[in-house]
C-alpha cells in the first residue's frame, strides 16, 4: 500500500486552528476550572451579579430588537440599490467597528449630556439617558449595529432579484415580496446577524461605561469587582456570566442552523 | 394582444430604441437576438420591473406604461427558473394565486391539477426546490407563471441551461400548452432554432433596435440585412457587385437581371456595393456531376464536420467558400471527402439579397 506525502500546507493549516481555538478556549477553561467552588455559590446567591446579569440580557435583547427594526430595512436599502456616495454610506455604517469602544462612549456622552443641544432635548421630554438602561442601550446600539445591518445586507445581496420580480409579476406588492420572498430566505442570515449583535451587545463594556455605571451590566461588575476586590472575587462572576452567554449562543445558534436547513 | 409603441429606454452606454412590436392575442412571439442585444431588458419593461423613457405599452388597449408589475398580469419565466427555495414545488405553483380572489378555490384547484398533470409534475409537488433536475426546475416555473391565467407569458431564455434531451422534451411541452391554453407568449432567445420550433412571428433585435419582423418562416427565408442573415443561419453571405449593367458575386456568378428591380438599387449604392447575396446551406446542391439548378460552380471540399444530424461541407469554388448541409446518407452516397472535386448548384428562387448591417 503506497502512502502519500502529507499535505505541507494542510498541515499548516490544520496547526494554525489549532493555535486559534487553543488561544480561545485555554483561558476559558482555565477560568472556568480554577475558579473557587464557594466563592461561585456565594456569588450565584449575589443579588448584584443577577441584576448585572439581567440587565446585560435585557438590554442586549432590546439593543438587538432596535437594530432589528432599522436596521434590516436599511440593509435592504443598501443591498438593492446602486448610488452616487454608497461606499461612503457604507464606510459610515461601519465606524463603531473601528473606533475604540471608549471613544464611542465618550462620543455619545457629548451629544447625550447637557453641554449638547439634544442632551438637553432629551432631558426635557423627561428622557432619562446618563446612569439609565437607556443610555446602556443607546451606547449598545452604537457599538453593535455595523453587524447586523452588514449581516443582513449581505443576506440581502445573495438573493437574486429575479425573486422578487417573479413575486412582483404574480401579485404581490413590494411589501408582501419583501416578507413572503426577500426576508424569509434572507431570515437565517438575518438571524445570525442578530445572534452576533446580541453576543457583541452583553460583551460591551467601554461605550457602556462611560453613560451607565449604575445600573451595571456585567461587564461593569466585573470591572467593579476586580478594582475592589482583586481577581479571586471578579472570576466567578466572569466564569458566570461566560457560561450563560456560551449557553444562549449555542441555542441560538442552533436555531439558526436549523433555519438555514429548513 | 400587445403593443409596444416608440419604446425608448436608456441605461449609460446602451439604449432601446424606437421600439414598435404587436403580438396580437394567443400568438407565440420570439424576440431573437444576441447576448446584450436588450431583450432581457425589454423583457423586463413589459412586465413592469423597469420603466422606459418615453413610449406606450398597451395591453389589450388598456396602456399599462406606469403600472406596477403586480396590477397588469403578466408572468414572466427566467432562464434560471428563479423558484423560491423557502416553499414546496406546491406553493410554489400557487404563490400567486394568495393575492388573487376573482375566481373560486375551485377553479384554481382544477387549473393546478391541469397544468401539473399536463407538465407530468404530480410527484414532485410535495418536494423542496433545490431537489429538482432542470428540467424539473423548468416545469414547475412554467406552471407557477401559467396557473395565474396571465395576459402574457414571458419566457426569457427558457432552454438556455438545459441540456439538448430535456430541452426538446420541454420544447415539445410547451408547445402543446400553448395550443391548450392559447396565452399570448413573448419568448427571448439567442438561438433561431428555438424559434423556429416554437414561435409564429420573430422579431430580430441588435444593439437595442429591431431589425425585422415578421412571420418565423418568413424571417427565416427572407432576412432583410447580413446580420439577420447571419443570426438566422444563412450562413453563405458574399458581396454583391454591379458592372456594365450586370449584377455578380464572386467575379463569376452573374445574377438575373430581374433582381434588378427587386433591389431597387439607389444612385448611392449604384455599384451594388453595400448589398450582399446570401445562400441557406441547405438550399445548396453537391453532385459528382452536372446538376440540373439554375446555378453551376466547379469547387473543391476544403473541410468536413459532422455533429450527427447532418454534414457541414466547405466548398472553395474561386474566391469563395460555400458551406452547405447535407445528410450524412447524402454525403457517403456521393462519397464526398475533403480536396475531392465536385459540382455546386443552387436555384434562382434560393438567393436571398442583403443591405449591409451598419448598425
Amino acid at each position: 500500500m503506497s502512502k502519500t506525502k502529507p499535505d505541507r500546507l494542510y498541515l499548516l493549516s490544520k496547526f494554525s486552528g489549532l493555535l486559534i481555538i487553543s488561544f480561545i478556549m485555554y483561558p476559558i477553561i482555565n477560568l472556568l476550572l480554577s475558579t473557587d467552588g464557594k466563592i461561585m455559590l456565594e456569588t450565584i446567591r449575589d443579588k448584584d451579579v443577577i441584576n448585572a446579569i439581567w440587565t446585560s440580557f435585557f438590554t442586549a435583547t432590546i439593543t438587538t430588537l432596535i437594530i432589528f427594526v432599522f436596521g434590516v430595512p436599511f440593509a435592504y436599502f443598501l443591498a438593492r440599490n446602486d448610488f452616487k456616495g454608497k461606499k461612503i454610506i457604507e464606510s459610515i455604517v461601519d465606524i463603531p467597528v473601528v473606533i475604540p469602544h471608549t471613544v464611542a462612549g465618550i462620543i455619545l456622552l457629548t451629544v447625550l449630556g447637557r453641554q449638547c443641544w439634544l442632551g438637553r432635548f432629551l432631558e426635557s421630554t423627561g428622557l432619562e439617558v446618563i446612569g439609565t438602561r437607556v443610555g446602556i442601550v443607546i451606547a449598545m446600539i452604537f457599538v453593535s449595529m455595523p453587524l447586523l445591518i452588514n449581516a443582513a445586507k449581505d443576506a440581502f445581496i445573495s438573493i437574486s432579484p429575479k425573486l422578487e420580480n417573479v413575486s412582483r409579476t404574480l401579485g404581490a406588492n413590494h411589501f408582501q415580496t419583501f416578507f413572503y420572498v426577500t426576508f424569509a430566505i434572507g431570515w437565517p442570515g438575518i438571524l445570525t446577524g442578530m445572534i452576533l449583535t446580541w453576543a457583541r451587545s452583553i460583551s460591551e463594556f467601554g461605550a457602556v461605561v462611560m453613560i451607565t455605571y449604575h445600573p451595571m451590566i456585567a461587564p461593569t461588575l466585573i470591572f467593579d469587582r476586580f478594582n475592589a476586590f482583586g481577581l479571586e472575587y471578579s472570576k466567578p462572576v466572569s466564569a458566570i456570566l461566560i457560561t450563560v452567554s456560551l449557553i444562549i449562543f449555542i441555542i441560538l445558534r442552533l436555531v439558526a442552523q436549523r433555519g438555514v436547513r429548513n | 394582444m400587445i403593443e409596444i409603441k416608440d419604446l425608448n429606454f436608456h441605461l449609460p452606454g446602451f439604449a432601446l430604441s424606437d421600439i414598435n412590436l404587436t403580438i396580437n392575442s394567443a400568438e407565440f412571439f420570439a424576440l431573437l437576438g444576441p447576448t446584450g442585444s436588450g431583450k432581457t431588458l425589454l423583457l423586463e419593461i413589459i412586465a413592469g420591473i423597469k420603466y422606459p423613457n418615453t413610449g406606450s405599452i398597451l395591453l389589450n388597449g388598456q396602456d399599462v406604461t406606469t403600472m406596477k408589475p403586480e396590477q397588469r398580469n403578466i408572468s414572466i419565466v427566467y432562464q434560471d427558473y428563479a423558484l423560491f427555495p423557502n416553499m414546496s414545488v406546491e406553493q410554489n405553483i400557487n404563490y400567486g394565486l394568495r393575492f388573487r380572489k376573482k375566481q373560486s378555490s375551485v377553479n384554481y384547484k382544477r387549473k393546478f391539477d391541469l397544468l401539473v398533470e399536463m407538465l407530468g409534475i404530480q410527484k414532485l409537488i410535495k418536494r423542496s426546490p433545490q431537489n429538482l433536475s432542470g428540467g424539473e426546475k423548468q416545469r414547475v416555473s412554467l406552471a407557477r407563471a401559467l396557473i395565474v391565467e396571465p395576459n402574457i407569458l414571458l419566457l426569457d431564455e427558457p432552454f438556455s441551461a438545459l441540456d439538448t434531451n430535456t430541452k426538446e422534451v420541454i420544447q415539445v411541452e410547451l408547445k402543446k400548452l400553448h395550443n391548450t391554453l392559447k396565452t399570448t407568449t413573448l419568448m427571448v432567445t439567442h438561438n433561431f432554432s428555438e424559434v423556429f420550433s416554437l414561435a409564429e412571428k420573430v422579431a430580430i433585435i441588435k444593439g437595442g433596435h429591431i431589425q425585422q419582423v415578421g412571420l418565423t418562416e418568413q424571417v427565416f427565408k427572407m432576412p432583410n440585412s447580413t446580420f439577420v442573415a447571419n443570426f438566422v443561419g444563412m450562413k453563405n453571405i458574399f458581396p454583391l457587385s454591379w458592372e456594365n449593367n450586370i449584377l455578380s458575386f464572386g467575379s463569376k456568378i452573374q445574377l438575373n437581371k430581374h433582381h434588378l428591380t427587386e433591389l431597387q438599387l439607389t444612385n448611392k449604392h449604384s455599384d451594388g456595393t453595400g448589398y450582399f447575396v446570401g445562400l441557406r446551406p441547405e438550399d445548396l446542391v453537391i453532385g459528382n456531376d452536372t446538376l440540373l439548378t439554375d446555378y453551376q460552380l466547379d469547387g473543391k471540399i476544403i473541410s468536413v464536420s459532422n455533429n450527427g444530424i447532418f454534414t457541414e461541407v466547405t466548398i472553395q469554388a474561386g474566391k469563395l467558400n460555400f458551406t452547405a448541409y447535407l445528410t450524412p446518407n447524402r454525403y457517403f452516397e456521393l462519397g464526398l471527402h475533403e480536396d475531392k472535386h465536385v459540382c455546386l448548384g443552387f436555384d434562382q428562387a434560393n438567393i436571398n439579397l442583403l443591405v449591409e448591417n451598419s448598425l
